[in-house]
């Protein structure tokens, strides 16, 4: 199996990367809002944040992309907006050997719809999905709206989902991986009645209690997601907000699942360290949560799988606090 | 004979409801079909008249001519328990008559894309069926649409349709393994992330469909994860011949 194939992406200043862009490179690029939108038109897509793991750390940086250049694919990679109605053909628009990037912005419907539906999309699991919801500086949320690019067409949306699919020979396999540096604690099982970003009740061991209620009295860390165990993998969501009698999450939660309360984590990045896979250089795209630079003061250090910081993460479905990557191997 | 008497014809309506008037759009392909409860004048009756209270139900029906047909209820509360092919299932916007027609096109494989193209419908309109398809809530000529009966309007066999073309190292649809898989027997061996969300989708709306036809075509969507990435799953290969042999 040939390993050396991939690279990974890199802090670049605006003039490198319009001329990246104008020698016809296919990117993936994570910036600033206003910068993206003076990019020029090129095989690219972009989304605004302004967080990144970079080769110096996990960093703010306002005034440099974070481009990733998407590598030995068949023909040119589609690019597409998908409104809200639209994503639910993302999968099978998809090529059949190959993979999708899809950049969403944060809180708009293309977000809500994806994040309630997409495990029930046609072909959805067939076909490997990455990407990342894009934000804004979080002094900016007030302000801005999180917005995406399609650099094809050179316009901007903060309504709609940017797409690229990529296209591979058929001796190329490209895989979806994730690190969760999160287990799921030892505590109460927690079950809804109804799936959604915001609820109110729950079923703590299957007695139904106001789940708001039931933090505060337990006063939980809310910095420590509620994880739920697809077949083995750890599915993490975030608390976003605990008002009185309800709570606000980053993704929705599923009725039918079953979620506890994650174990603290002593030090996020010793963890995550442990965690990385032995060869990084297959690695095509990568991105990881905000939440995770946030509460483990990611800033100024520095992890081995680069990427924007972002407002959720894409792997198939929306995750949380995880980090999400994709690899392209050679068979 | 007049435009109502044509589309009365046409669709489906047969007393006590009554074709109360059309409306053609030649510019824009579309005919417009009103009907309500009739009576021997041809007019509402006092009690018919007390059902119109209510807001006008619209459902897309069967295409005519060309033009996409839209048929709406002034008495929808007099519906009842009747299944008329030109009334829509609460919830759907297509009538019961172009729902059977979005099944009969999608059991015969047409894709989503496709049957949207042939009936000049947009997908936030087929969406709603196949949700209602997944979960075991289509109501069509009064009975839950099950595969079986999809796959008889379609004249195809269980074979026909469920088993992909695949390795032959890959269990068959029918083998029993495939419950098992379903069951978390062979979450230990599964590497994949798409894999492990699919098997958990799969369990989740097992729950709820205990129709065994409906359950083989659940499950074969594991099977065509399997078919499709066959040469990147050597342990779970291994784990479902195992116990396909046993």
């Amino acid at each position: 199996m040939d390993t050396s194939t991939a690279m990974s992406g890199k802090l670049v200043s605006f003039d490198a990367t319009k001329s990246m862009i104008l020698q016809g490179r296919c990117l993936c690029i994570a910036g600033d809002e206003q910068l993206l939108e003076k990019l020029p038109k090129g095989v690219w897509i972009g989304g605004s944040i302004p967080y990144f793991m970079a080769a110096e750390g996990g960093l703010c940086d306002q005034e440099r992309l974070y481009v990733t250049e998407i590598e030995n694919f068949l023909g040119v990679p589609r690019i597409s907006f998908y409104s809200a109605d639209e994503l639910k053909t993302l999968s099978t628009d998809a090529p059949a050997n190959g993979y999708s990037i899809i950049i969403i912005p944060a809180n708009s419907p293309a977000h809500e719809e994806y994040a309630a539906n997409a495990p029930l999309y046609e072909d959805m699991y067939l076909k490997p999905i990455v990407g990342w919801i894009s934000g804004v500086h979080l002094n900016d949320l007030q302000r801005l709206r999180p917005s995406v690019m399609n650099g094809q067409i050179g316009e901007p949306s903060s309504r709609q989902a940017v797409v690229m699919h990529v296209e591979l020979d058929p001796n190329r396999v490209a895989e979806v991986h994730t690190i969760n540096c999160f287990n799921q604690g030892q505590g109460d099982t927690i079950a809804f009645k109804e799936s959604g970003f915001s609820v109110k009740n729950c079923l703590i061991n299957g007695h139904e209690t106001n789940f708001a209620r039931y933090l505060k009295l337990g006063s939980a860390d809310t910095r420590l997601p509620l994880v739920a165990d697809y077949c083995g993998m750890l599915v993490n969501v975030s608390i976003k907000q605990v008002n009185e009698d309800s709570v606000e999450l980053y993704a929705p939660v599923f009725s039918g699942v079953d979620y506890r309360l994650a174990q603290p984590i002593d030090n996020y990045l010793d963890t995550f360290q442990q965690a990385l896979p032995s060869n990084t250089e297959t690695i095509q795209f990568s991105c990881n949560c905000i939440l995770n630079y946030l509460y483990s003061e990611l800033e100024g250090k520095k992890i081995a799988i680069g990427g924007p910081m972002t407002f959720g993460e894409v792997a198939y479905q929306l995750l949380n606090q995880t980090l999400v990557y994709l690899t392209v191997t050679k068979t | 004979m007049n435009d109502s008497e044509f589309c009365k014809s046409v669709i489906g309506v047969s007393a006590p409801w009554e074709v109360t008037r059309v409306k053609i759009t030649s510019g824009e392909k579309r005919i417009d079909i009103w009907v309500g409860i009739a009576t021997k004048g041809g007019l509402l009756s006092r009690a018919s008249k007390a059902l119109k209270a209510g807001p006008v139900s619209s459902w897309r029906h069967l295409n005519m001519a060309n033009h996409q047909v839209y048929v709406h209820c002034e008495n929808p509360d007099a519906i009842g328990d009747h299944t008329y092919s030109w009334v829509g299932q609460p919830g759907l916007e297509l009538t019961r008559g172009m729902a059977k027609r979005v099944v009969r096109l999608l059991s015969e494989g047409v894709s989503y894309g496709l049957v949207c193209a042939i009936l000049k419908l947009q997908l936030k309109d087929v969406w709603p069926i196949k949700r209602a398809l997944d979960e075991g809530r289509l109501l069509l000529g009064g009975k839950r649409v099950t595969v079986a009966q999809k796959r008889k309007a379609a004249n195809t066999s269980p074979e026909d349709s469920l088993n992909e073309p695949g390795n032959e190292s890959v269990p068959a649809i029918d083998a029993v393994v495939w419950e098992r898989v379903a069951a978390g027997d062979m979450d230990e061996y599964i590497r994949p992330i798409a894999l492990k969300l699919l098997v958990t989708k799969i369990r989740g709306q097992l729950q709820n469909i205990h129709d065994r036809e409906d359950r083989l075509v659940k499950l074969n969507e594991i099977r065509r994860y399997v078919v499709k990435h066959e040469r990147s799953l050597e342990r779970e290969l291994a784990f479902l011949n195992e116990h396909t042999a046993s």
